[in-house]
């Protein structure tokens, strides 16, 4: 059995290899625009409306995503991020790699945030970086290939009380393991195995999203 | 599984990840192996003797603290199947879990708000790397993700991880 599986591996690495090579993204990268792509299905099923804008004007059809963090208003590339309409509400913005000032008054990467619209208007103009007090949620995105390090779910704890524990998530691919445990332990938002093939722990997550959709609905 | 089938099977799989220069892979595998498992133990405690103050170093100055034994961390070895596990995890995690959110990417993006007839439209998705010096790196996502070769390598593997379980 394990011997036939064996001798077929190669041929199936091979039928795919040579994409992954043609893209040249890395996994971690992929995975913050898939994190950012449940967002909008969070908020989709929410009823928003989504759609797109760029750094600096309307959206041409080519999504820019960065994955290192950076400034609000870089104009280093046109970078794209969403907009979401919720119908009687104000707008919302969802950035990628974007950094923010933490209650320290220290400055932080969020890898998923979201803002109203007011605050990324306001940031870009004024050339200054969002305040996390303003922010919707955030999202810190790990995508490792071994069990995630102790030490991660460490920082995030920080990170977390720099953002807000209530509104910080922390999203990993792995399972949920020692880390998982830690984060529960200290009551912050986590979801683990956020992978295509596991569907029920990835509606769980959109799910959580959406639960932050529906209070906004409602809120003043 | 055997070990001697576990470790066969582990050189194998080592051999196609080197070929298909995915070779990182299998060293991050090997540096999370090389740090032990975290084992719960339950040990007996000692406690002083009230007559020995003052006997450094004396075994006979100690004895069991009464109650229940305590529980430690203490770290051991994978076993062969273990470490084939986590090899082929890291596989599904570093080659086929990609590719698929790739092609998730593209659904996502692209659907309309309506869940009807306009999607959005979207040529390219680019991922871009800003470098503190220089400039950024810049990657595409590609569209058309060969999710038939994907579901065939998920499977072995799977199919490799429940051998090794058993």
């Amino acid at each position: 059995m394990i011997g036939q599986i064996l001798a077929e591996l190669p041929g199936l690495f091979g039928g795919i290899i040579p994409p992954v090579l043609q893209s040249g993204a890395a996994p971690g990268d992929v995975f913050e625009v898939y994190v950012f792509g449940l967002i909008l299905e969070a908020a989709r099923r929410e009823e928003a409306v989504v759609s797109y804008e760029n750094v600096n004007g309307p959206f041409q059809g080519v999504g820019t995503f960065r994955t290192t963090p950076g400034r609000i208003w870089s104009q280093t590339a046109a970078y794209t991020h969403a907009l979401l309409q919720f119908q009687g509400k104000l707008p919302l913005e969802v950035h990628l790699g974007v950094y923010l000032e933490g209650k320290s008054g220290r400055i932080h990467e969020a890898d998923v945030v979201v803002l109203p619209r007011s605050e990324g208007l306001s940031c870009r103009m004024g050339c200054v970086h969002p305040k996390a007090s303003r922010a919707l949620c955030t999202v810190e995105c790990k995508f490792y290939d071994t069990p995630l390090g102790i030490d991660l779910g460490r920082s995030f704890i920080g990170l977390s009380a720099e953002f807000g524990n209530e509104k910080a998530f922390f999203v990993m691919n792995q399972a949920e393991g020692t880390i998982g445990r830690l984060l529960d332990e200290h009551n912050r938002n986590w979801e683990h195995s956020i992978v295509p093939p596991s569907t029920n722990d990835v509606a769980r997550l959109i799910g959580s999203i959406q639960t932050v959709f529906k209070s906004y609905k409602v809120g003043k | 599984m055997t070990d001697q089938e576990a470790l066969e099977t582990w050189a194998a799989l080592s051999a196609i990840l080197t070929k298909f220069e995915l070779a990182d892979v299998l060293r991050r595998v090997e540096a999370y192996l090389r740090e032990g498992k975290p084992e719960e133990r339950e040990i007996e405690q000692l406690e002083e003797r009230p007559d020995s103050e003052g006997r450094l170093f004396n075994v006979e100055g100690f004895r069991r603290r009464p109650g229940p034994r305590a529980r430690y961390l203490a770290v051991v070895e994978y076993t062969p199947q273990e470490r084939l596990r986590i090899l082929v995890e890291a596989t599904l995690h570093a080659v086929v879990f990609p590719r698929q959110m790739e092609h998730e990417i593209w659904n996502y993006l692209e659907k309309s708000s309506d869940g009807a007839s306009n999607p959005i439209d979207i040529q390219t998705i680019k991922v871009v790397h800003e470098t503190p010096s220089g400039e950024p790196t810049v990657a595409t996502l590609g569209r058309q993700t060969p999710v038939g070769d994907l579901s065939g390598l998920q499977k072995a593997l799977q199919e490799i991880s429940r051998e090794a379980q058993k």
